[in-house]
């Protein structure tokens, strides 16, 4: 009763005028950056949140959020017709997807895709209300030991976002934590690392570091290579038939529940969950050798899967305060600029911001549906931009979402550079999602360490004699374990496929 | 790769031995908790450390595994320079020109660089886009862009 309470509350705030604008934005931003190639969702949300200094902070969050599952939805399209995912969360849609379009299916791909991505959104939510609300009240007896062992146990998502070498991904890590410690140190006021740098003391923004990690590395890159296929072909008859429907309606449910799940779990993807939620309806299915040869079934899985790993990863994000991936570690640094502090507090302290967000979400589910089938024109018609054009325009956007949180020039040089060391990052094999989770959650490390042994006059002991500081510490072996023995894994599934 | 990463974890054991060195002129302990300089040395140590295991890991490396890294060359690098040169003279240039001229100018070296070949869809387009990212971003949004000393903002 509660729950219906509070969404009710929720959805008298989503859905004031303002607000219902700022999702539409967020959603049609979200969509165009899915489609475009070279700027994703982490970019997006990182270039905007200066935009959203102004708005208050449930409009800005509705709105940014907005961008993050409206990149699930427009990926599919270029996934779909050419072959070239948007996001990398849509690659599993192209393994069907591009061969119905191939077939000269691409309508009703393009409109299953929406109509997944749709009815897995929305039962996804109904999992996060039930989850999220006893997590966040559990969590409410946390103290400074608890959070610092919780925040460890973030940083444990640092080894399943690795890549192919263990070491390249902690070492990207620890170089995240090291970037945080630039500044003036709040506490003793002493400076770290700023040579008496009057910008440096202020530390690094980490907008600038996302632009220049994310963004400028990618357009880098696609100045190496040949320039982008452009999409010519007419799309007809979008909706898909009773048949295709009827076909679907199991894997969406699963693909909902499968990607859900898999969301919540730290260091997975969109990816993942779309992976998991096709192979789930491949076994499943009386005729798996349709799949990889346009099974309507297999563009369902995999787009409502994706879309619902969205949702899930909001649960240890509004509950715990804890980002599963880089958009959500920009998300996080989002809330704080507008003052928001994530995890157990915000449903406590913020109940109405983070019921008008869930509820914002049905509506953005909603925005969505309407923006992808009937617009799926426009979108493709965005793939003839040609790249000498769109490139200088992302450019030019990193520069504004550099500049724009602080006014400042010098964070226009730490994009730069980040850019380079980004470039040569991918070229050398380091990851750098864990930069960014690492940037994000090592202050709050710092922090809750500091608390936790000036309470315990300096004895280490108080993380292992409370029992739930003791068991996140647990946790957090557990996840380092686990991510060890599945990377060992699939290695030699791989090893095996050679 | 070998090559690559032998170079690169040299690059970064100097520059965490040189930040673990700075860490260490900081206080370590501050009122029984952590002082400023805590987090930063064992930090650099860490990562001085896993630079380390790279570097060997890359000397034992047998050659017939390798796989070379694929640096830009000819165009490639050079669209990559220049888009990157632009890119600092335009933030150089915003503060003189203002935000429209300079990103126009910007759009259109780019577009050029990259391949677009007639001057005036280029001309047009980078202008065009210069004056909707004025309006979105600075009317419509009202965020803090940069002035110039021209007219035009």
């Amino acid at each position: 009763m509660d729950i219906i309470q509070h969404l009710a509350t929720g959805f008298s705030i989503a859905l004031t005028p303002v607000n219902i604008l700022y999702c539409f934005i967020g959603a049609f931003i979200g969509t165009l950056v899915g489609v475009l190639p070279g700027i994703g969702a982490t970019v997006s949300i990182a270039i905007l949140i200066p935009l959203t200094v102004g708005l208050g902070p449930t409009t800005a969050i509705i709105m940014l959020a907005g961008i993050y599952y409206g990149a699930m939805y427009g990926g599919s399209t270029t996934a779909i017709l050419i072959n070239i995912p948007g996001e990398a969360a849509s690659v599993a849609t192209s393994l069907d997807g591009y061969q119905m379009a191939r077939q000269g299916r691409a309508g009703p791909a393009l409109g299953m895709s929406a109509i997944s991505s749709f009815a897995a959104g929305i039962l996804s939510l109904i999992l996060l209300m039930t989850l999220a609300v006893p997590l966040a009240s559990y969590a409410l007896r946390f103290g400074p030991p608890e959070y610092f062992s919780l925040m460890l146990l973030g940083l444990t998502i640092v080894v399943s976002l690795v890549g192919k070498s263990m070491a390249k991904g902690i070492l990207a890590g620890i170089f995240g934590m090291l970037l945080a410690t630039i500044g003036m140190e709040p506490l003793t006021g002493q400076g770290r690392f700023t040579f008496d740098n009057v910008d440096l003391m202020a530390g690094i923004d980490f907008v600038a570091v996302v632009v220049g990690l994310f963004a400028i590395p990618e357009v880098l890159e696609n100045m190496e290579g040949p320039s982008m296929e452009v999409y010519r072909a007419k799309i007809q008859n979008l909706l898909p038939t009773r048949q295709d429907l009827r076909q679907c309606s199991g894997a969406m449910v699963r693909s909902a529940v499968v990607g859900f799940f898999i969301g919540v779990l730290p260091g997975s993807s969109g990816a993942v969950a779309a992976f998991m939620a096709y192979n789930v309806e491949k076994n499943l299915s009386k005729t798996p050798e349709r799949f990889g040869a346009g099974a309507i079934e297999g563009v369902a899985a995999s787009e409502g899967a994706n879309n619902a790993a969205v949702t899930g990863a909001m649960v240890p994000l509004l509950s715990l305060g804890i980002p599963v991936s880089a958009p959500m570690a920009v998300l996080i640094g989002a809330f704080m600029i507008h003052g928001l502090r994530p995890g157990p507090m915000l449903f406590d302290k913020n109940p109405d911001f983070v019921w008008a967000l869930i509820a914002s979400m049905y509506v953005g589910n909603v925005i969505l549906l309407v923006l992808n089938l009937p617009l799926v024109g426009l979108w493709t018609q965005l793939l003839r931009v040609p790249y000498p054009y769109l490139a200088p325009g992302i450019l030019v956007l990193c520069l504004l979402g550099a500049y724009g949180i602080r006014s400042s020039f010098f964070d226009v040089g730490i994009a730069v550079a980040m850019g380079l060391v980004g470039y040569a990052m991918r070229k050398l094999d380091y990851p750098t999602a864990p930069v960014v989770l690492a940037l994000i959650l090592s202050p709050m490390l710092e922090d809750a360490l500091r608390q936790s042994l000036t309470l315990s006059k300096g004895s280490l002991t108080i993380f292992v004699t409370r029992p739930i500081s003791l068991t996140l510490l647990i946790l957090a072996v557990v996840s380092v374990v686990y991510a060890l023995l599945s990377r060992r894994r699939g290695r030699r599934v791989s090893g095996e496929g050679v | 790769m070998k090559r690559a990463d032998i170079l690169s974890s040299v690059i970064l054991m100097g520059l965490f031995g040189f930040m673990a060195w700075q860490a260490s002129q900081l206080d370590m302990v501050y009122r029984n908790s952590p002082g400023a300089g805590f987090f930063p040395l064992w930090l650099s140590l860490a990562a001085l450390l896993v630079s380390a295991g790279i570097f060997v890991g890359a000397l034992r490396q047998a050659a017939a595994a390798d796989r070379p890294v694929r640096w830009p060359e000819g165009i490639g690098l050079r669209r990559i320079a220049g888009t990157l040169g632009g890119f600092l003279l335009y933030a150089w240039l915003i503060t003189l020109l203002g935000f429209i001229v300079s990103t126009a100018l910007y759009m259109l070296f780019v577009a050029r660089l990259l391949g677009a070949r007639r001057w005036l869809p280029s001309a047009a387009v980078s202008v065009l886009t210069a004056l909707g990212l004025f309006l979105l971003f600075k009317v419509w949004l009202k965020m803090g862009l940069p002035t110039g000393g021209l007219p035009i903002p």
